[in-house]
């Protein structure tokens, strides 16, 4: 059969039909590898980390009024790794005999803060934040107090929850 | 050997290409000016980075248990393991030396303006990229110094209204700091920017080539500039070069050889951290914002600073390049330099 010249109406419909087909399959290509990579790389990125009950000591061994740094550590899992996290908080009985816990994260950039006992206040060392005793924002950049932590007093022996 | 390179170029047509590529015309006022081989030498920088870096991925293992001490294995046992780190380490702060200094002899020159607009916004990105070369290098030690840094910067990708905790996680692999974050850093150090910066830097120079260098600031008679080829005259200056660079390189990993602080340690509290001296300023900066102006700070400020650069050319369009004849860049030039400068004094202090 002779080939039969197309007219422009024609060619302009192929052209038409074959931008769409490249187009469609590009995006279906790309979304189709792309969506689960990007899930993929994401991972558990956003998951919360979880929160863990710690050991902070014999209570009767706790300062009253001053704050004592405590290391804690915690076994977990970190991805496909079983390993030990270690930190740091500041523990003390309270002047109503109550203990107390207090996170030692800075709240301005995840620095570890100090207790300066003699100056009764912490004091972060990376962009000079400090708070009051309670915890409270007392001058620099931190943008809210630091964390005090949930405790429970089980035989005598202090836990926090971090 | 001619007739293997007559029979090549015969099957290839390569020739040709590359003759077009390496032969082109260099102007006078560049070829005799040092400023204007700051660009190839960035260049001869990434190659040494590439090189030393590959060298090390030798040996180096991405996890919290092994990266603080394949790294020291790298440095104080393997033979020449103080010159490969060295040279990276010294390499990396050169290359931040030479794109401030490639920016600003840019800028100072107006050679951003029409038709180099994108030329430009180009060597901002890449300023962005070689940024972040250091950021996500600092870490893979897993040092107290890099741990640290690596939380602060990270905490301030935190701290974007809205979407700052899922950045955060993005850029960790989680909430804590982890294998994920090291696995995280080490891919991005070796793959992903490595590759942008390729592929930037392609572009840079196909622009480049496209729009020519930017003429003299100042041309005396009227006959046109005369010109040198790239390859062989102006490429041999800057082999000259880059050959000093190679052994300034060498001669500083000798007798500052590259830092290994004590391994992380998240539970110290005794330790300040402090970031590589590029970062210095932004470190002090960040000490003047209290809590509630915070994302002036992490956010406003660098989104101010990098959205102004990118914007320079398409905001000042005058014609006139001369910098004395234009008081307004000049002066937002000395403000910036006077501030960065005197924040990294105090910092560092």
């Amino acid at each position: 059969m002779a080939d039969t010249p197309e007219t422009p109406h024609r060619l302009r419909r192929r052209e038409a039909l074959s931008t769409i087909a490249f187009w469609g399959a590009t995006v279906g290509a790309v979304g189709a590898i792309g969506l689960p990579a990007a899930r993929f790389a994401v991972g558990d990125s956003l998951k919360e980390a979880e929160q863990h009950w710690v050991t902070v000591g014999s209570l009767d061994k706790l300062p009253v009024g001053d704050y004592k740094q405590i290391s804690y550590q915690y076994r977990t899992k970190d991805a496909w790794h079983e390993v030990t996290r270690e930190g740091i908080l500041y523990a003390r009985v309270g002047e109503d005999g109550q203990p107390v816990a207090i996170s030692a994260v800075c709240t301005h950039l995840g620095c570890n803060v100090r207790w300066r006992s003699d100056e009764s206040r912490f004091a972060c060392p990376c962009h000079s934040g400090f708070y009051d005793a309670d915890g409270e924002v007392i001058s620099g950049p931190p943008p809210k107090r630091l964390e005090r932590l949930e405790t429970r007093v089980t035989n005598g022996i202090l836990e926090a929850h971090i | 050997m001619k007739t293997v390179l007559n029979w090549l170029d015969d099957r290839t047509g390569w020739n040709r290409p590359l003759r077009a590529l390496f032969r082109y015309p260099v102007p006078a006022h560049a070829h005799h000016n040092p400023m204007f081989s700051f660009g190839s030498l960035i260049v001869v920088l990434f190659m040494f980075q590439a090189l030393t870096g590959i060298l090390m991925a030798f040996y180096y293992e991405p996890s919290p248990e092994g990266a603080y001490f394949s790294v020291d294995y790298i440095q104080f046992t393997l033979k020449y393991g103080w010159l490969v780190r060295g040279v990276h380490h010294w390499s990396a702060s050169a290359m931040i030396v030479l794109v401030v200094l490639h920016l600003l002899r840019t800028y100072l020159y107006g050679a951003y303006k029409k038709p180099r607009e994108l030329t430009w916004v180009l060597g901002v990105v890449l300023l962005l990229i070689v940024a972040s070369f250091g950021f996500t290098g600092y870490l893979l030690p897993w040092d107290q110094k890099g741990y640290w840094a690596t939380k602060v910067g990270t905490e301030i990708a935190g701290s974007v209204p809205l979407v700052g905790a899922s950045l955060r996680g993005l850029m960790r692999g989680g909430d804590v700091m982890g294998i994920t974050t090291l696995t995280r850093f080490y891919t991005a150090h070796m793959l992903i920017l490595p590759a942008a910066f390729l592929t930037v830097v392609l572009g840079h120079l196909a622009l480049m080539r496209r729009n020519k260098l930017a003429p003299a600031l100042v041309h005396r008679g009227d006959e046109p500039e005369k010109s040198v080829p790239f390859y062989p005259t102006h490429l041999a200056i800057e082999a000259v070069i880059a050959l000093g660079v190679v052994v300034a390189l060498i001669v500083a990993a000798n007798l500052f050889p590259a830092p290994l602080g004590l391994r992380a340690d998240p539970s110290d509290s005794s330790f300040v951290p402090r970031p590589d001296w590029y970062f210095l300023f932004y470190f002090q900066l960040l000490k003047y914002f209290p809590g509630s102006l915070e994302a002036v700070a992490t956010v406003l400020i660098p989104l101010f600073f990098f959205g102004s650069m990118v914007l320079l050319p398409f905001i000042d369009r005058g014609e006139e390049r001369r910098p004395w004849k234009r008081p307004i860049a000049a002066g937002a030039f000395v403000f910036y330099a006077a501030g960065v400068l005197a924040l990294t004094a105090i910092a560092a202090g």
